[in-house]
């Protein structure tokens, strides 16, 4: 029985502290009239600090270089007062766009390649880079989207060998690899002109499609498999060639080479963070303090940052906070 | 003969009827480029084939496996250890499937050999579990009895055991085959091909098509298989 009574005090008690708090909070709301109280309220003026107000939300897609690319957005817009919500690692590039375009997010790097071929669905690729920036650009604009300054590494799909076996078959450039395989030069292991794809560069026009097409061959066995084992299917001797990414750590790890493109096939994707306009009229600032670090992002520079997370356990923050203090953006 | 055949067949044609149409139509009226040059029959049937492969290797495997060793479990002198493989049976059964295709990766590395491997892994926990269940929750005055005309363990087994049991067994195969069917379509991740391959192109390249064509091959695959199997339980029920 008093339990019971203990309860109900308690129960009541929360009553009048919550309807307390609820009044408590309503002038809040009500005192917009300057006139009424000049004086008394500077802490309920937002002006000082618009920062405030905002939250800039930044996401990513999920794979390593995407990753620390958001922490190198979040970490500089944190550094310079700006509140950021970490949202990175939203798998592929398709929920991250729809993420954006709703608004779920505010900031995420985009591949300039990516954005011109999958989401606005052009099927020509544009193979210079500087033309494909400003026209992604441009069309993103549209849908109130702003592309800031584009980042100095370009990382494209790239076919890759095990260097022991490009070296011994004399292949350097892609040309090199389809006349081998077009007049049957016996393949290094397993034996066959294999190739390691991830599902998107199989079954794309600017992918493995295109490719074979331009360069004339056809690999005699396609292995589709997720995108990250390729680097593993070609170390482990399951396929004589694969397909990955150019900045990709595994290729120096793993003592892989990647083929030249000398027929410039694969078109460019550089990487640059795309803004929500809304946020960007918000916070005009942001846009000052991501482009520096985009352009300072060479190719070297980023195989350097992802090399650290893959291999020498990094976590992506880590490996972004280290960079932007080397580098002078962050103290 | 002909009534059975048709009582057998008819609801798998129609729904193979079904699917064959979803895919013809979208082999033929492609939504964009894209879809064209991957949406064609060859990659259609190649996947198609592959996860029937897939499936019946590692589902043959899975049941003759996990029947035997749910009746050696449940023998008296085993009866404990068979408790304790149930037990870690079932807390292997809440294991991901995609999570058992990466462990086996790591060890057998990429490819159909591997997918196969771990489907069949996966598939046997179903079966193993429902045959020793059911073989161990039969009456004991049924044994005592059969037992006290003099029937040997063998035709205790064969005649008293496995019939009772049979219906409990039959639907641990009915689970391991939706789930195979389902797990499957995971292979691709690894390299072992199949229906995912659609289902995760079609994702990855942003064209509903393509998943649907996938999507709903899988699901007719399920639904076609768990009807046979039913079937050819109820006829196994109504012969023995």
């Amino acid at each position: 029985m008093n339990a019971k009574y203990m309860f109900a005090l308690l129960l009541a008690a929360l009553l009048i502290v919550g309807s307390l708090f609820v009044i408590g909070c309503e002038p809040e709301e009500v005192v917009d009239d300057p006139v009424d109280d000049p004086v008394d309220d500077p802490v309920d003026d937002p002006v000082d600090d618009p920062a405030i107000d905002r939250e800039i939300v930044v996401g990513s897609k999920e794979f390593t270089e995407p990753l620390i690319l958001g922490q190198l957005a979040i970490l500089a817009l944190e550094y310079h007062g700006i509140p950021t919500v970490d949202e990175t690692g939203l798998g592929g590039t398709v929920i991250a766009r729809e993420a954006l375009e709703r608004g779920d997010i505010d900031i995420y790097w985009e591949y300039t390649g990516t954005a011109w071929m999958e989401i606005f669905g052009y099927d020509e690729a544009v193979t210079d880079p500087e033309e494909l920036y400003e026209l992604v650009k441009e069309e993103d604009l549209a849908n109130g989207l702003v592309w800031l300054d584009v980042t100095g590494f370009n990382n494209t799909y790239t076919v890759m060998m095990r260097r022991a076996d490009a070296e011994e078959w004399g292949i350097e450039t892609i040309s090199d690899l389809a006349e081998a395989i077009n007049t049957g030069v016996e393949a290094p292991e397993p034996g066959t002109w294999s190739f390691a794809s991830g599902h998107e560069y199989s079954a794309r026009p600017d992918g493995y499609l295109g490719l074979s097409e331009l360069y004339d061959f056809e690999f005699e066995e396609l292995n589709v498999m997720d995108l990250a084992l390729t680097y593993q299917a070609l170390l482990n001797e399951q396929v004589s060639t694969a397909s990955g990414f150019a900045t990709n750590p595994e290729i120096a790890a793993y003592d892989f080479v990647n083929l030249e493109d000398d027929l410039l096939f694969h078109p460019p994707y550089n990487c640059a963070p795309v803004v929500r306009q809304d946020a960007l009229d918000d916070l005009p600032q942001i846009a000052d303090i991501l482009n520096p670090i985009a352009r300072a992002l060479t190719a070297e520079e980023m195989s350097g940052l992802n090399e650290k997370v893959a291999f020498e356990d990094y976590e992506p923050v880590e490996a972004a906070e280290e960079w932007l203090i080397e580098k002078g953006f962050i103290e | 003969m002909l009534q059975t055949l048709r009582e057998w067949l008819a609801v798998p044609l129609v729904l193979a009827a079904a699917g064959a149409a979803i895919v013809v139509y979208s082999v033929n009226n492609p939504t964009d480029r894209l879809v064209a040059s991957y949406l064609t029959y060859g990659k259609v049937m190649d996947s198609l084939s592959e996860h029937l492969w897939l499936m019946l290797v590692s589902m043959i495997g899975a049941t003759v496996v996990g029947v035997l060793v749910g009746i050696m479990l449940s023998r008296p002198g085993l009866f404990y250890i068979g408790k304790g493989v149930e037990a870690i049976v079932n807390v292997g059964q809440t294991v991901p499937s995609l999570a058992v295709l990466a462990l086996f990766l790591s060890v057998l590395g990429l490819g159909f050999r591997t997918a196969v491997f771990a489907l069949f892994l996966y598939s046997i926990l179903p079966i193993l579990r429902n045959t020793f269940a059911g073989i161990v929750n039969v009456d004991s005055s049924i044994i005592e009895s059969a037992r006290g005309m003099g029937m040997s363990p063998f035709r205790i087994l064969t005649r008293i055991e496995l019939p009772i049991a049979y219906p409990i067994i039959a639907s641990g195969i009915r689970t391991a085959v939706v789930i195979n069917v389902g797990a499957a379509t995971l292979a691709t991740f690894i390299g072992g091909g199949g229906i995912g391959d659609l289902i995760v192109t079609g994702l990855s390249l942003q064209r509903e098509m393509i998943i649907l064509n996938g999507a709903v091959l899988a699901a007719i695959t399920a639904i076609i298989l768990d009807y046979l199997v039913a079937r050819f339980e109820s006829y196994l029920v109504r012969w023995s």
